[in-house]
């Protein structure tokens, strides 16, 4: 654990920007009709995305419960296919050439998410490619944004956590009995195992030096 | 080895190179004298890693992060109502900027945008991303950088907070010991609560840093102690707990290489006509026999 580097645990080089940079960025003028229109949302993201083979300026909308697209010049609500999913992640996917996708599915229900992902992100789509780390992309449903991106190393990585911590089912409490107890243990015998040499080495040269 | 006549200059040669080439190699000998001094070096960060990991488990994440009095306040819906400016000029000079986020900081827009600057290194230097993007923000009703007041952390600090302490005082910080990562600069606004809760509020976004209380000091010495770096910084990828994880890795494979020596040589089985067993098995016949049997 301690050789593997952070960063590349958490695998940022696997990824880059697929959005586009801004160049009208005079739309964020659309921000207080936007906020008449949708009256409940919390936060408004100008982006240039990737939709329906081509890039399109649109506003991630984010309320409290939902988050949705919609169109920067219009403001209707854009939705993303299956298609617009697939040319994200290749845009998004760092090394070239870019391999094929080996799987691709859209998991809606919370129950259904990969232990490797927060539950919570769902709905999601689920990128995987066909490279030697099997690197996957976890898309949010509805906007396309990254959420994470795991790979080979961080699933080792993440079995590493769980022997750590000792928790066996959802890898994530990290006061579970089993630690108390070998915690207790180790520092036992630590202990016990410092007094001996203290006794074998330390007490006998000592009581001896006494007695001369 | 035979003794040998140091007189005999030719044969006491031949011995000599004899013993140094054995000694220059690797034997058991050499290994368990190198386990038991690596056993005594190692026993101490044994003993920390040990006692800091009982103390995380112990007191779980919420009082490790000193979130016992947080509380996520929701975002608010946007509500632009007086003057509402995008700053272009500003924005352009950044770089490529990829997301450009309108969100409220209690009752006023900000703009936090996310930008590229590797064309563009002289201009606007902003907060840097862990995937190699930065980040700046501004405000919306004036169309300059954001930059949160006394009186707006506050607020801020009062949000987040679920305790029942009064509020205390606030201060200006540069950087602070609490918060060892963080750049700062930002405010301290401090609670009166039995936990003496503290909230760290950034001067750059608005944004609720940390909780910390009367504990955290002791928590950030048990991570500097149980991370080996005494930085502060929390990396677990640093020099020391390398060394010291290849270096215990060494000494249990060497442990085991011992035990299963000694699990060869007898010291497990109770028979006397093994080696390891021969002290024991002379002291039972002592006792069972007595002294005339000894010999």
């Amino acid at each position: 654990m301690v050789i593997l580097q952070l960063p590349y645990i958490h695998g940022h080089h696997l990824s880059q920007q697929a959005d586009q940079p801004l160049s009208q960025m005079e739309l964020l003028e659309q921000v207080p009709k936007l906020q008449t229109r949708y009256p409940e949302a919390t936060q408004a993201a100008l982006v240039r995305r990737f939709i329906d083979g081509d890039f399109r300026y649109v506003f991630r909308v984010r309320t409290q419960d939902t988050r949705f697209l919609v169109n920067a010049f219009d403001l209707e609500i854009v939705s993303l296919s299956a298609d617009d999913v697939r040319h994200i992640a290749d845009l998004t996917y760092a090394d070239s050439p870019v391999p094929k996708i080996h799987a691709k599915e859209l998991i809606l229900d919370a129950a259904e998410m990969p232990q490797e992902v927060n539950p919570a992100h769902a709905p999601v789509w689920r990128v995987e490619f066909a490279d030697a780390r099997k690197t996957t992309f976890y898309f949010a449903a509805e906007t396309g944004d990254l959420l994470t991106q795991r790979h080979q190393a961080w699933r080792v990585f993440d079995v590493m956590w769980m022997l750590h911590i000792m928790d066996y089912t959802d890898r994530h409490r990290i006061s579970t009995p089993w630690l108390y107890a070998f915690t207790v243990l180790t520092f036992f015998i630590a202990i016990t195992g410092l007094w001996l040499l203290l006794q074998r080495h330390v007490l006998k040269l000592w009581r001896r030096s006494w007695r001369a | 080895m035979a003794r040998v006549n140091p007189l005999d200059r030719e044969k006491y040669e031949q011995a000599k190179q004899r013993a140094n080439r054995k000694s220059s190699g690797w034997s058991m000998s050499r290994m368990i004298r190198l386990h038991r001094i690596a056993g005594l070096i190692l026993v101490v960060q044994l003993l920390i890693w040990t006692v800091t990991g009982f103390y995380f488990s112990f007191m779980g994440r919420e009082a490790l992060n000193a979130q016992q009095n947080y509380h996520a306040a929701p975002d608010r819906v946007l509500a632009i109502q007086g003057r509402y400016i995008v700053p272009l000029r500003q924005l352009s000079q950044l770089g490529d900027v990829y997301e450009i986020n309108v969100r409220m900081r209690d009752e006023l827009p900000q703009f936090a945008v996310v930008y590229d600057s590797a064309h563009r290194p002289r201009h606007e230097v902003g907060r840097s991303r862990g995937d190699g993007l930065q980040q700046a923000w501004f405000d919306a009703e004036t169309g300059q950088r954001w930059n949160t007041g006394a009186v707006l952390a506050q607020r801020l600090a009062v949000d987040s907070y679920l305790g029942s302490g009064m509020f205390n005082r606030i201060t200006d910080v540069r950087r602070s010991h609490d918060l060892p990562r963080w750049p700062g600069p930002g405010f301290r606004i401090d609670f009166a609560d039995r936990l003496q809760t503290r909230v760290y509020i950034d001067q750059v976004n608005g944004d609720v840093v940390a909780h910390r209380n009367k504990h955290s000091g002791l928590t950030e010495l048990m991570y500097k102690l149980h991370f080996m770096d005494y930085s502060g910084q929390r990396n677990f990828n640093n020099v020391f707990i390398i060394a010291a994880g290849l270096f215990s890795l060494w000494f249990v494979l060497t442990g085991i290489i011992m035990i299963i020596r000694i699990g060869r040589q007898g010291g497990f089985v109770a028979r006397a006509g093994l080696q390891y067993n021969a002290s024991l098995f002379k002291r039972l016949r002592t006792r069972l026999f007595g002294a005339s049997h000894k010999n």
